[in-house]
């Protein structure tokens, strides 16, 4: 390989090595960005000042709607189309300290909410393993071509594993707490937690490291527990029965998941089916919960503080008109979704009732990785959705992934194959800050998976 | 006009938004498919004893105490504003004759 086939990733490496000059990687990793840019609308935001200083240094990207005083954050949004944050989020100052070099903000949906298209109201991200299907982010986009180490993402519904397992990635969630939420502007303040994407089980371990950690600017955030690593002599795996009968699942999935299973007996690990009725509550559960903290979350966008602003007649007036015109139609929907549920004639029949479900949830959850180790299941029904494809209200594409949300446990999905050409990944699920554990045990996966490397 | 149309006028209000005639209806059709599928879920598993969970449970509490700090410059604050003045956000007039 020549140097002008490297990735950005890969001169990075050599940079931390001594054999790239930081006047070359200055030189060189703006043209490659602007490449990987042109051909799959990955980033919202580039830097401007490629000098990554003393090494060790780590090439990353954050999705645009974490928080940055060097770039500007728009949440893939016209509402916030040049706010620039007064501080940067801490997750992301955590990750600076630990030679994690910011390279740009990508794609995402408008404000997270969607169904992991990576449509926002900039572009749509090409899926680079194939070009007529969705990434689901630009973070994973950039990734999957080596345009860097981590991805810094949000995942409320599991979208940041959604976009890892349509590129062919591995996506953790960490436990809620474990990262700071301080700049990260979240759509739902109790499912939402900074997670990363990367090309393997090894880089995601090192990223979390760099970000976990208590912060005295998020009162969710935690000191973490010692990992209670029970795994030592081998572990147990539970999947969820019903797995199978989910809405959507396509037959290349479920081929892949059986595949899963059987390499797991060969390896001697146990996996047994265990009971658990609630599959069919997730999404709607996850949507009505989203919906509501969304509908309070983005009150604030308003056009009196930052964003844009419509004129109106009056205040009321004002507020509707620049609302209306600067948010996309499907946060609207959304929005008035979470207001619909949770007002005062449907706050018990819809809103009330998704807490319930969330509470049965979480505790036969608990109750079963009392037994076992840890959840397996699908990451999603399906593969990367085509470009042409789109959703509505509930799709059931984080009817796996919202699991971990609601509960607020540690999920991470590895690649496990293909169904034609597009990967297909599977996610496991953990015991609360037993993240050292459940990368141990995706490693093990990873390692009978293997991934597609594609040249930016 | 129907109950679920008049109800879903008063969410978008609540919501401070407006909806174009047709987007409105494609929306009004989203939520019945979604509130039909709600009822069957319902029927289907009942959790209606179940402990409501609002937030996800901490297994370490963490209190601190209140300390005095710096404030946002007000600069700064008002600096991503669409309209400011020096001191204050510009809005346009409250109450409505």
């Amino acid at each position: 390989m020549t140097r002008d086939n490297l990735t950005v990733k890969e001169l990075f490496c050599l940079y931390n090595r001594g054999a790239v000059t930081r006047e070359e990687l200055k030189v060189k990793v703006p043209e490659i960005l602007e490449v990987i840019d042109n051909r799959y609308h990955a980033f919202i935001s580039r830097a401007t000042d490629f000098d990554p200083g003393v090494p060790p240094a780590y090439p990353c990207v954050a999705a645009d709607n974490i928080c940055t005083e060097s770039l500007n954050t728009t949440c893939g949004s016209e509402m916030l189309l040049d706010y620039r944050s007064p501080f940067t989020a801490s997750a992301l100052d955590k990750a600076r300290s630990s030679g994690f070099f910011l390279l740009g903000k990508t794609n995402l949906d408008e404000f997270g909410i969607g169904d992991c298209t990576g449509r926002s109201f900039f572009k749509t991200t090409f899926n680079p393993l194939s070009q007529d299907h969705l990434a689901g982010s630009g973070a994973a986009a950039v990734v999957a071509v080596g345009g860097a180490v981590a991805g810094f993402a949000s995942d409320a519904r599991g979208g940041l594993r959604q976009s890892a397992s349509f590129c062919g990635l591995t996506g953790l969630k960490p436990t809620y707490g474990r990262v700071s939420r301080r700049g990260l502007i979240e759509y739902a303040s109790s499912l939402d937690q900074v997670g990363v994407i990367t090309a393997g089980v090894d880089d995601a371990t090192f990223a979390l490291r760099c970000i976990s950690g208590p912060d005295s600017k998020d009162p969710a955030s935690q000191e973490s527990p010692p990992d209670q690593d029970s795994t030592a002599s081998g572990f147990r795996v539970a999947v969820p029965e019903g797995w199978d009968r989910v809405s959507g699942l396509s037959a290349g999935v479920k081929s892949v998941f059986n595949k899963t299973l059987s390499l797991l007996a060969e390896l001697k690990v146990e996996a047994a089916e265990v009971p658990f009725s609630y599959l069919p509550l997730v999404s709607i559960t996850a949507a009505i919960i989203g919906a509501t903290e969304a509908f309070s979350n983005l009150a604030n966008y308003d056009g009196v503080r930052f964003g844009k602003r419509m004129s109106g007649d009056h205040l009321q007036d004002m507020y509707v008109k620049t609302r209306t015109a600067f948010f996309g139609r499907r946060v609207k929907e959304f929005l008035t979704f979470g207001a619909f549920v949770s007002s005062g004639g449907n706050y018990r029949e819809y809103f009330l009732w998704a807490q319930q479900n969330r509470g049965a949830i979480q505790r036969r959850l608990m109750a079963i990785l009392k037994d076992y180790d840890f959840l397996l299941l699908p990451t999603l029904p399906f593969t990367a959705p085509t470009l042409a494809e789109s959703s509505g209200l509930v799709n059931g594409a984080d009817v796996y992934t919202a699991l971990a949300n609601l509960a607020g446990l540690p999920a991470v999905t590895v690649p496990a194959g293909f169904d034609g050409r597009l990967p297909v990944g599977v996610q496991l699920i953990g015991r609360p800050f037993a993240e050292a554990a459940l990368l141990k045990a995706a490693k093990l996966l990873e390692e009978q998976g293997g991934r597609e490397v594609v040249a930016p | 006009m129907s109950d679920l149309l008049h109800q879903l006028r008063a969410a978008a209000w609540d919501a401070r938004l407006n909806f174009a005639p047709t987007e409105e209806q494609e929306l009004l059709t989203g939520l019945e498919e979604v509130l039909v599928m709600v009822n069957e879920l319902k029927k289907e598993l009942d959790t209606t004893g179940e402990t409501p969970l609002f937030f996800p449970p901490l297994p370490l509490g963490r209190m601190e105490e209140d300390r005095p700090g710096k404030s946002l410059p007000r600069e700064v604050a008002l600096a991503n504003a669409p309209d400011a003045g020096y001191t204050c956000f510009h809005v346009p007039r409250i109450v409505v004759e």
